[in-house]
């Protein structure tokens, strides 16, 4: 139990800061289908230079700083890619959903083929060593030696900053200006633009944060659970996004869905360290389980979907171009 | 010396003076008539330009273009040495085959079959308002279909490649139907749904093939791939046999095109084609006038999926070279032609004949991907430009559309430029 814990934090933690990411882009109107690409991406930056710093030995002692510092440059990698996004749904008004499946193919390809272009032997794999990050403390081992296990030994800093940037992003979008003229943007732009709002840039402003979280999301998702980045990232933007519409737009609830999916994710890789799953393994030789579990994360989303789609609290204008001159 | 020199500049100046009121003569005389050709071209093209296809076309070969010269630019800059020959076998794409033009063109018609049909399954779904990411997820559960009926239907005889296409088709049909569903009755939209059935369809076939009763009698242990199909399951090399041989071309390419003509005509002379793009067009506005708009989604969902199984079981059912046949490799990888079906339809701007064409255009740059490894080239590099002409080609068609306030701009630009050179002009005269 305390391994599937510890295990499904790797999964809630980047789904929650990716679906943040898409929250920022589509409370501003943009739909951000481009999630996906955005995390390869920024996890291509990330586990980049985490490789080639491992390798000549920069900040060896301090771990922990370089991880942030490839996480900030994930996020940029992130930023830059999503203007991409941002020109082509902000300035040229053109399809988003589109735009953004284009942009999910870019950086696929774009992170398989720099990486085989700046590896030695054409090789796809970003190797890293991802032991060193781990926090391994042995605060309150003695007294909780689960919750020493969950949150300090086995944990990542990452945790703590997704966290950090769940509360954070609660308060901007709740209790900022900045927050509340985003909503206005994506509610409904013109009524903004008649109070003085610049859609615009509230939109770009938007689609850049989405992609910095995005980027730095992805870098998040890569870290803890493999050893080598393969330029892809499994389809978790889509899941992401997913979680976003399960949530409906607001930050708390989207947690909420991150840890019910991240939990399913998690099973779908340790459900053998269950011992009544194993003994049902055992009983029913025949039934793929394997399989199921695979499956069933993706299953419950859909069932999720079904039930709360209806009454879809989605932001109104959110996916619809703004035309300044129309108005 | 110096005279002959004078004699030589002379004869050159005499000449000048005679040639110069010759070629004016004879430029005064062209002049209207090529002024008269220009105005029929223009003439010409305007007529097409009143047509709907050709701001697409235009947006499309704009698109392409983009994309190659990224893609060129982005190759000058990483090899330099090698770009040039890297460019060419770009550019020759098919005609880079070892075996000659023939085989090329008989390998580029193989390998665009199943493209053609992911990209109709798309284009279909696009005209009618959908937005099918679904197809790899459908392509994979026809092929699945397919590879059953072709290895495990022995008393079907003769009949058994027919039945497998058909079990494929109704495996893409029922993996299209699904997200269909959603979209019609719970309002999940539907490219949320068909991205995740791509997953839930490719751990759903490896999970069957890997199972206790199939791992013995579908898949070859040794490879971790399905057996080849059996004989009388595989699609027949018709006459292509004897017009391409040795290129494993078989008569899929036609059933593709004549699907993409029925495609057409489903979607533009019948009353259900036209139901459907009424849906896709407004839905509210269908359901107003009597289309049962629930019904249309579902359909157009349905069908693009089996669009998409009729081209994996295609796939897996085809001979190719040597009669060899092809094989399915259980990994936990999503199969790329339904993802490479996108592209194609919005190059073609959704047209089902367009389609063909478009495939045609992307299996030629992807088999030049291929070719151009040997000379230090990444093949991903022909991902790159097709993602890179997909962008373009999402915006394109405003770009077109503007085309005449593109035009505007560059008369103001030349009318600057003008009075300027006036100003000059009569700075010069000053002094």
């Amino acid at each position: 139990m305390v391994f599937f814990i510890s295990q499904s934090l790797f999964f809630i933690i980047p789904l929650l800061i990716v679906a943040i990411a898409g929250m920022f882009s589509e409370k501003s109107g943009t739909v951000n289908i481009a999630l996906e690409g955005l995390m390869v991406i920024g996890a291509f930056c990330g586990t980049f230079f985490i490789n080639k710093m491992q390798a000549i030995g920069f900040l060896e002692g301090a771990p922990q700083l370089l991880l942030i510092i490839s996480m900030i440059l994930a996020g940029i990698g992130g930023a830059i890619f999503s203007s991409l996004l941002g020109f082509l749904a902000i300035n040229m008004r053109a399809n988003q959903v589109i735009g953004g499946t284009a942009l999910n193919l870019v950086g696929g390809a774009l992170a398989i083929f720099l990486a085989k272009q700046f590896q030695p032997n054409n090789a796809v794999q970003i190797s890293y060593d991802n032991s060193v990050f781990r926090l391994d403390s042995d605060f309150l081992a003695g007294v909780f030696p689960n919750i020493n296990y969950i949150f300090f030994k086995q944990a990542y800093l990452t945790l703590y900053i997704g966290i950090l940037i769940l509360i954070v992003s609660t308060i901007v979008i709740y209790k900022t200006k900045f927050g509340s003229r985003l909503s206005a943007c994506g509610e409904h732009p013109e009524a903004a633009q008649s109070v003085g709002i610049n859609v615009y840039r509230y939109r770009w402003i938007g689609v850049l944060l989405s992609g910095f979280l995005g980027g730095l999301g992805g870098l998040v998702y890569a870290l803890p659970i493999s050893v080598s980045f393969e330029g892809t990232v499994a389809g978790y933007g889509f899941l992401a996004l997913a979680v976003l519409i399960f949530g409906q737009w607001k930050p708390m609830r989207v947690f909420i869905a991150a840890i019910f999916f991240g939990m399913f994710k998690a099973l779908s890789v340790t459900f053998f360290s269950f011992d009544w799953i194993s003994d049902l393994i055992v009983q029913f030789p025949n039934v793929p389980f394997g399989t199921i579990f695979r499956i069933l994360p993706y299953l419950a989303t859909m069932l999720i979907l079904a039930l709360t789609s209806k009454r879809s609290r989605a932001p109104k204008a959110s996916g619809i171009p703004f035309n300044f001159k129309a108005n | 010396m110096n005279n002959v020199l004078k004699k030589i500049g002379n004869f050159f100046k005499n000449l000048w003076a005679k040639i110069v009121p010759f070629v004016k003569k004879v430029w005064a005389k062209v002049l209207p008539v090529l002024k008269k050709i220009g105005k029929a071209i223009a003439k010409f093209f305007g007529r097409f330009k009143k047509a709907e296809g050709f701001n697409a076309f235009l947006g499309a070969m704009l698109a392409i273009s983009i994309g190659l010269i990224m893609g060129i630019l982005l190759m000058w800059i990483i090899k330099p040495d090698n770009a040039t020959e890297g460019i060419t076998r770009l550019i020759k794409g098919t005609l880079n085959n070892p075996n000659g033009v023939k085989a090329g063109i008989g390998v580029l018609l193989l390998s665009s079959a199943p493209l053609i049909f992911t990209g109709l399954s798309v284009a279909f779904a696009f005209k009618t308002g959908l937005f099918n990411i679904g197809a790899s997820g459908q392509y994979t559960v026809g092929l699945f279909c397919a590879v059953l009926v072709g290895i495990l239907g022995d008393s079907l005889g003769s009949f058994q490649w027919i039945v497998a296409v058909l079990a494929g088709m109704a495996g893409g049909f029922l993996w299209g139907a699904i997200p269909g569903l959603f979209k019609a009755r719970y309002n999940v939209h539907e490219v949320i749904t068909s991205i995740m059935f791509n997953y839930v369809g490719m751990y759903l076939v490896n999970g069957l093939l890997t199972s206790n009763f199939l791992k013995t009698r579908v898949v070859d242990g040794s490879n971790n791939r399905t057996i080849k199909v059996d004989q009388l399951a595989r699609t027949p090399y018709g006459f292509f046999d004897e017009l391409f041989p040795n290129s494993g071309l078989d008569i899929s390419i036609l059933i593709a095109i004549g699907t993409a003509i029925l495609i057409y005509f489903l979607l533009n002379k019948t009353v259900f084609g036209r139901e459907l793009k009424a849906v896709g067009l407004n839905r509210h506005a269908a359901k107003y006038s009597g289309v049962n708009e629930k019904k249309g989604i579902f359909m157009s969902m349905a069908i693009s999926g089996m669009l998409a199984g009729l081209g994996g079981a295609l796939f897996i059912l085809g001979p190719n070279r040597f009669n060899l046949g092809n094989a399915y490799a259980i990994e936990n990888v999503i199969l790329t032609p339904g993802f490479d079906g996108i592209p194609i339809a919005l190059l073609a701007s959704s047209n089902p004949i367009g389609v063909v064409f478009a495939t045609f255009f992307v299996s030629h740059i992807k088999l030049a991907g291929t070719a151009m490894q040997s000379v230090g080239f990444v093949k991903e590099i022909v991902d790159i430009i097709i993602a890179i002409i997909l962008y373009f080609s999402a915006f394109s068609l405003i770009l077109t559309q503007n085309l005449g306030n593109i035009k505007k701009f560059f008369h103001k630009f030349k009318r600057k430029k003008n009075t300027q050179d006036v100003a000059f002009e009569a700075k010069e005269g000053d002094e």
